[in-house]
């Protein structure tokens, strides 16, 4: 089973995404300008926790369980970007379940942010058709996860709201995104927008992951991971 | 290598992607990979004639030898794949005759500013694969294998001329009624010739 590390169960005192790729440069003009160019086609994500404090037993325990059960980062986790939803606005409005509301009209109200695709989208794709509902207007920097039946949860984010239409109690946005869709999509698929997170791997390349102990069960430990298309 | 029309590659965009395709054995399994992060599905054309997913794996090769052999500075680049297990040191030694000799091409495609695709493939590099070797770093656990395939292009001749000698018996062998180095013997310095 894939585990899924939120930020109440690693306490890391730092945290640090980026969708790093590889850039090529090119050499120098005479003016000094750079010559760089990306090649990766939108990169992949990686996250840094720093300082993961490991105070008691307990908490010895849990890292030490998680790092045995990675087995040196050969099995995938599902590292979650942020610990509340980004966008609860309003919220949804949600009768009870024979459609009633309350005496005075008013309906239970949902924290959730419910998305779906409004339109297919091939793989690869980074301008997206999405209806929402319940969630204050878009800015641009909204973090989500699509649940691809392959490639399985991945990590977007929207780069730019290009237009908003509101279609009912929905919004009906077309957004730029970064990195590409890792997979098509279709017309009605979910899309997450309260728990982003990512399918990664635990870099155990670099830094060793396992903690040094001070005197009193005292450790602090820094966790790498990777977004990982080994499936 | 062959020049492609455009060979004197320069990039349109900000940013580009990088394809390689191994054409051994039949079709459906050549090797495809990119340097797109999750991949990239490319539509046939007249190299990729099926067409389909090119895997990531990074980066095979630095980009700057790459460009050398783009130019035809270099008449040979080793693509590298390092930090592979037992098994697939195993299935190289299997599959070595399949991938000599095999074909290999490397192109590029321009992309937009949202990572979309500028046009069909640049195919620049048309090289042949020789046999793949391994290599070992190191012992026991922290052992690292890697996997080289050397790629000749077409500036490295790697025809051996067959040793001719230009003797009587060599011509005979070459072709059998040919007398043209009968008297080659007779062709020495210093000879004096006697005419009639």
């Amino acid at each position: 089973m894939t585990d899924h590390i939120t930020p109440s169960l690693l306490r890391y005192s730092s945290v640090r995404w980026r969708l790093g790729g590889s850039i090529h440069g090119g050499g120098e003009s005479v003016f000094g300008e750079s010559q760089t160019r990306r090649s990766d086609g939108g990169g992949r994500w990686f996250a840094e926790l720093g300082s993961i404090q490991i105070n008691t037993d307990a908490h010895a325990q849990l890292v030490e369980a998680l790092l045995l059960d990675w087995n040196n980062g050969n099995d995938k986790v599902l590292l979650h970007r942020r610990a509340a939803p980004l966008i609860v606005g309003g919220g949804s409005l949600v009768p009870f379940s024979d459609g009633a509301t309350f005496s005075d009209g008013s309906s239970l109200v949902s924290g959730q942010v419910n998305a779906e695709f409004a339109a297919s989208a091939a793989k690869r794709a980074t301008t997206l058709s999405v209806r929402v509902w319940g969630a204050r207007a878009f800015m641009g920097g909204e973090p989500f996860t699509v649940i691809h039946p392959t490639m399985e949860d991945r990590l977007y984010g929207t780069a730019r709201v290009l237009s908003s239409v509101a279609d009912g109690e929905a919004t009906v946005y077309s957004l730029r995104i970064s990195p590409p869709l890792r997979e098509a999509v279709t017309s009605g698929d979910q899309i997450d927008f309260n728990k982003p997170r990512c399918t990664m791997r635990l870099d155990m390349s670099g830094d060793e992951p396992w903690p040094t102990y001070e005197p009193g069960w005292l450790s602090r430990i820094n966790l790498r991971f990777s977004e990982t298309f080994r499936l | 290598m062959s020049y492609e029309s455009d060979s004197g590659y320069v990039a349109d965009t900000r940013d580009f992607a990088i394809f390689f395709l191994l054409k051994a054995g039949t079709a459906a399994n050549w090797v495809r990979l990119t340097s797109v992060e999750g991949g990239f599905t490319v539509p046939a054309d007249s190299i990729d004639t099926l067409g389909g997913n090119y895997t990531c794996l990074g980066f095979p090769t630095g980009l700057p030898i790459l460009s050398e052999a783009i130019n035809g500075a270099f008449d040979s680049i080793d693509f590298s794949l390092p930090g592979v297990d037992a098994t697939a040191i195993r299935l190289l030694t299997t599959d070595r005759a399949i991938v000599t000799g095999a074909a290999v091409h490397v192109g590029m495609i321009d992309l937009d500013s949202a990572q979309q695709p500028v046009g069909s493939i640049d195919w620049l590099i048309e090289g042949k694969a020789a046999a793949p070797r391994w290599s070992r770093q190191g012992q026991g656990e922290g052992a690292l294998f890697t996997i080289t395939l050397p790629v000749s292009t077409a500036l490295f001749e790697r025809n051996q001329s067959a040793i001719a000698y230009l003797t009587p018996t060599g011509q005979r062998s070459r072709s059998s009624d040919d007398a043209f180095c009968d008297f080659v013997t007779k062709m020495q310095a210093g000879m004096v010739v006697d005419w009639p």
